[in-house]
């Protein structure tokens, strides 16, 4: 691997006009596209696939292009009853986890990063530890917890177990205690109560962060399929994920060209919204790993 | 929220805590669910809540849209859940008491479910037991209870390639003897392997256990309360088994995933594989509509020293316990119990009849496949009926791994099987 | 968003500030407690219901013999102390699922770590065109949901699929993937560094931003190698960097559950099973108290590596 040598070069940006010999840049450019292809490649095949027949998906040996492309699998996939209205919930549980985990979790990271506070070390404490615990251990009683508040079958039980993440908050904390403090200090000073403080100083500054946030929660509760299943009791109540695993797996089969065009149905929404918030989100992201 | 759920909610706090302080089992606690009364002949009431998965539970409301017109004052509401996890979705529901008035269940779960004490025995004289294929209503028991009642069945027949069978001259094996020279026969017309076997897959043992039953091997002792894998029965099964992989017939890297092995058959790399009545269906999607006219043959499994016993699936009714309507629901399984609305369930989705009386008629009674399932619905057995099987069955699959990769001898397989299962159990004393 | 980008971290503790505060309010204390409890209080109210109670539920469960049998009358069931936990280390299974686990978390946190280093070095100062456009498709797989990665990758890893075509133009046979008990494992590690790889390559780029470029032009011109540079000035200077993406890819990379759960089912056997595949496993089986036990093996396991984590870039730092 001749890149490897040249992957591990100078650690900042480059300004100046390149007029070293441009091989090792070139190898280096090949070496990334060859790496995007690999990315990509299963990106691709979902997509080429989606609009194969299933006989095409399955054949052995199969091929990259299509040969009768066709969109059957969307038109079955959308003439489903209730598909909008399965798309409808999954936005509904998805956006309302996004902002609740926007507002609640900046405020409880901003107590955690500005204000020293009784009880705080023992909270904090705990939301670490909530962080590393694997949700297939809890699922069990947390169901019969939202279920004997009497939540079965209701958006409130979609979402409220949803609505803060210990991660929201950690992420937060991180993010606000790189605010300087000179801005709050200056800010109660002039008089600002913490509410003020929070609403017109430190909101504003942590937009990457909350770019990041909204993309995690937003694909975490988009791909979300136990909860949803257990908790939906009537078909109106279902998420996307729930309705696809309803119509592509059977008992003894499983319909690969209706799996795959509801793949493309679910992972498109997410990229875009990828798209759309990318920038603040990778700046984000990175903001929460620096201290 | 209502007060009574949170104050619920509360006491649930307070009872989990005395956990930490340590509340032992009483020895009064029942496992299983208590005997309702009978149902009347009268028509059914109400609304009926039903779960009934996948593509069953996609046709159903068309065939309850019929019990209404017979029963004007009920509405059965159907909800469609899927397949995927939902042995999760009915156990929490039982856990949580929140559960809808019947539900389908995969006959392999049904006693899962019923050790919970979340389902109710079905009522005395709803049904004929005898009326079902018996591997069926086997399955629907559990400790001396029946808590379920048959709607469809399924077993595993052999599919072979035609084509291949006649270019070589050899017809569908009858015994154990002519199964491998079939295969090969097969094999040498150009097919890679003669046979596709499962080789540690989740649920492999559905593949396995049929070759133990053929050779004459029983797999619990007479009231159930044992596992007797170690018997020189079980052993030769398990060890035919081994000879398609050690004579090459079968590769020892079965399929890891659904839908698989349907392309492989298509292209003739393997010539012949083991599987239920959706088989057409998949077949047709990999190859056509033709292939499976004229290349496809389907027949009875060969029998061994015994029989010639399949695994049997399918899915049963169950009431809940918490059932708000349980007199409709019971009135509406007597109902999808019918031989005629059985059949007609069968023109809707294909599934095979429960009810042996519902193959009298029609397409049931005339048509060649369906005539090889209903010969080997006759002896088809289910699995164990215990709490621990599916954690048993764990402990097969892995061991059915080592033989078929080679690793392990059936023997010791087999042994540590027995082991295993018994140290494991077969569940609640009772 | 301007104003966020332009911002540069000031690293200043909250405590640097107390002294200064507590002057000028004498009852400050309560007043900031009250105030930060009431910020917290809609956090604290849901995850004390829905995040905590359930954990000393199930820390509850994982010293008793609950089984899915009890679920109704989950008081009814008997203390068994540690039971659970010595039967986990007697069961060969989970010692496996547990090496199997050590081993993914030993080859597939520094695979990914200097995969991820080297692609945003590459991103940071290597190219110049097309950096965004980059950096978004290398970012993608993190953003894609499992079941559809699957599908792709289970054909991708066929005897005859694209990865072994790819080997078998440069010569080498492949190995049939997902088959094989010593193939199965690497192939999983590598299908999950592709899926992870995206977080830590952007943590390490924003790191690498903050290096102020004189330092290391200093290096290059006192004589240094461009690759002895990068390692004596810009490694060291990541090491708090260093340090975030050890500690999130053990969280993520130690609970190592989806891709054997929808590749191998854990097999072949038992090559790729887990800590939290076996887990799952027995919360299938019914026997919660065991996998609670199993789980809290996990969160220990965690806590530990993340501490010698700390321990170690701390240390050097």
């Amino acid at each position: 691997m001749t890149a490897t040598t040249t992957t591990t070069g100078p650690a900042f940006p480059d300004r100046r006009p390149s007029r070293r010999v441009p091989t090792a840049r070139l190898v280096l450019y090949g070496a990334l596209v060859l790496g995007l292809l690999a990315t990509l490649a299963p990106f691709a095949w979902m997509f080429l696939g989606s609009v194969k027949p299933t006989g095409e998906i399955v054949a052995h040996p199969s091929s990259w292009l299509p040969r009768s492309p066709t969109f059957a699998n969307f038109e079955q996939l959308l003439s489903k009853q209730n598909f909008g209205l399965y798309f409808l919930n999954s936005t509904v549980v998805a956006v309302a986890c996004v902002l609740g985990n926007l507002l609640f979790c900046s405020m409880a990271g901003y107590a955690f990063a500005k204000i020293e506070f009784a009880g705080k070390r023992l909270l904090f404490g705990l939301v670490i530890t909530m962080l590393i615990i694997p949700g297939v251990t809890t699922f069990v009683p947390l169901f019969v917890l939202v279920s004997n508040m009497g939540l079965g079958n209701s958006y409130l039980g979609l979402i409220l177990p949803f609505l803060v993440t210990p991660f929201g908050v950690f992420i937060m904390r991180q993010f606000i205690r790189d605010i300087p403090d000179a801005l709050v200090e200056a800010a109660r000073l002039d008089g600002a109560g913490e509410s003020r403080i929070f609403l017109r100083v430190i909101l504003p500054l942590t937009r990457p962060a909350l770019a990041t946030l909204a993309i995690l929660t937003f694909l975490a509760q988009w791909n979300n399929f136990l909860w949803p299943l257990v908790i939906a009791q009537t078909e109106d109540h279902y998420t996307l994920p729930v309705a696809l695993a309803l119509f592509s797996t059977g008992a003894n089969g499983t319909n690969y060209g209706l799996l795959l065009a509801g793949a493309v149905t679910v992972v498109t929404p997410i990229i875009l919204l990828f798209l759309v918030l990318q920038r603040h989100f990778i700046q984000g992201i990175a903001n929460t790993g620096i201290k | 929220m209502s007060t009574s759920h949170l104050s619920k909610a509360i006491i649930g706090g307070l009872a989990a805590t005395l956990v930490l302080a340590g509340c032992g089992r009483s020895d009064t606690q029942g496992s299983g669910g208590a005997k309702g009364a009978p149902i009347s002949d009268s028509p059914a009431k109400g609304e009926i809540n039903v779960w009934a998965m996948g593509t069953e539970g996609e046709r159903l409301p068309e065939l309850a849209a019929r019990f209404r017109k017979a029963n004007p004052d009920a509405k059965v509401k159907v909800t469609a859940i899927p397949w995927q996890d939902y042995a999760k979705k009915v156990e929490t529901a039982i856990a949580s008491q929140d559960t809808p008035d019947a539900t389908l269940v995969g006959s392999a779960d049904l006693t899962n479910f019923a050790s919970t004490g979340g389902l109710e025995q079905v009522p005395a004289g709803l049904v004929d037991t005898s009326s079902f294929y018996r591997g069926a209503a086997q399955s629907t028991t559990y400790d001396g209870g029946t808590y379920g009642v048959p709607w469809y069945a399924d077993t595993r027949v052999l599919f072979y390639r035609k084509d291949l069978a006649q270019a070589a001259g050899v017809s569908a094996p009858k015994t154990w003897k002519e199964y491998g020279p079939f295969l090969r026969a097969l094999q040498k017309q150009g097919a890679k392997w003669g046979l596709a076997l499962p080789t540690g897959v989740a649920a492999s043992w559905q593949g396995v256990l049929p070759f133990m039953w053929q050779a004459g091997a029983r797999l619990m002792n007479d009231n159930g309360t044992e596992f007797t894998f170690d018997t020189p029965q079980a052993l030769a099964g398990l060890e035919f088994y081994q000879s398609f992989f050690t004579s090459k017939t079968a590769t020892r890297n079965g399929a890891v995933s659904l839908g698989e092995i349907e392309p492989q058959f298509v292209a003739g790399s393997t010539a012949a594989l083991i599987s239920g009545p959706w088989e057409t269906a998949l077949l047709k999607g990999a190859g056509g509509a033709d292939f499976v006219k004229d290349k496809v043959g389907v027949a009875t499994l060969p029998k061994g020293a015994t029989s010639n016993a399949s695994f049997i699936g399918g899915g049963h009714w169950t009431v809940f316990k918490k059932a708000k309507n349980r007199d409709g629901a019971w009135k509406f399984i007597r109902w999808l119990s019918e031989p005629d609305v059985q059949q007609d369930w069968h023109e809707l989705s294909g599934d095979l009849p429960a009810v042996q009386a519902a193959w009298d008629e029609g397409k049931l009674k005339s048509d060649p496949t369906l005539a090889v399932f209903r010969s080997q619905l006759r002896s088809a057995l289910p699995g164990p009926t215990v709490t621990t099987w599916k954690q048993v069955s764990a402990v097969l699959d892995a061991e059915i791994e080592k033989v078929a990769k080679g690793v392990s001898s059936p023997k010791a397989a087999l042994e540590r099987i027995q082991a295993k299962a018994s140290a494991i159990g077969t569940g609640p004393t009772r | 968003m301007t104003t966020a980008t332009s911002l540069k971290p000031v690293r200043e503790k909250s405590s640097t500030r107390q002294p200064a505060q507590r002057s000028r309010r004498g009852s400050g204390r309560l007043r900031r407690t009250v105030v930060a409890w009431a910020f917290c209080s809609p956090f604290v109210l849901l995850f004390a219901t829905f995040g905590i109670w359930p954990v000393f539920s199930s820390l509850s469960m994982s010293v008793t013999d609950i089984t899915s049998r009890d679920v109704r009358t989950p008081f009814s069931v008997n203390f068994v102390g540690l039971e659970n936990y010595t039967a986990l280390f007697d069961d060969p299974t989970f010692v496996r699922a547990a090496l199997n686990t050590l081993y993914f978390v030993a080859v597939g946190i520094p695979l990914t770590m200097v995969l991820s280093l080297a692609v945003a070095v590459a991103l940071n100062s290597g190219i110049q065109r097309a950096k965004g456009f980059f950096r978004v498709a290398y970012f993608a797989p993190v953003v894609t949901s499992i079941v559809a990665v699957a599908v792709v990758w289970r054909y991708l890893y066929k005897p005859d699929g694209m990865i072994n075509s790819v080997l078998s133009v440069v010569g080498i046979s492949g190995p049939d993937w997902l088959n094989d008990p010593h193939w199965s494992m690497p192939a999983l590690i590598l299908m999950a560094v592709w899926r992870h790889f995206g977080i830590p390559m952007v943590i390490f780029l924003a790191g690498l931003q903050s290096i102020p470029p004189e330092l290391h032009e200093a290096a290059v011109v006192d004589g240094a190698s461009r690759w002895r540079a990068f390692r004596s000035v810009t490694l060291p200077l990541l090491r708090p960097t260093t340090l975030v993406v050890a500690i999130l890819l053990s969280i993520s990379y130690l609970q190592f559950f989806e891709e054997p759960f929808v590749m191998t089912s854990g097999g072949p056997l038992d090559s790729t099973t887990s800590i939290s595949y076996y887990a799952y496993q027995q919360f299938g089986f019914g026997n919660y108290g065991l996998a609670s036990a199993a789980s809290y093996v996990l969160v220990t396991a965690i806590a530990l590596l993340s501490l010698l984590q700390f321990r170690i870039f701390r240390a050097r730092a």
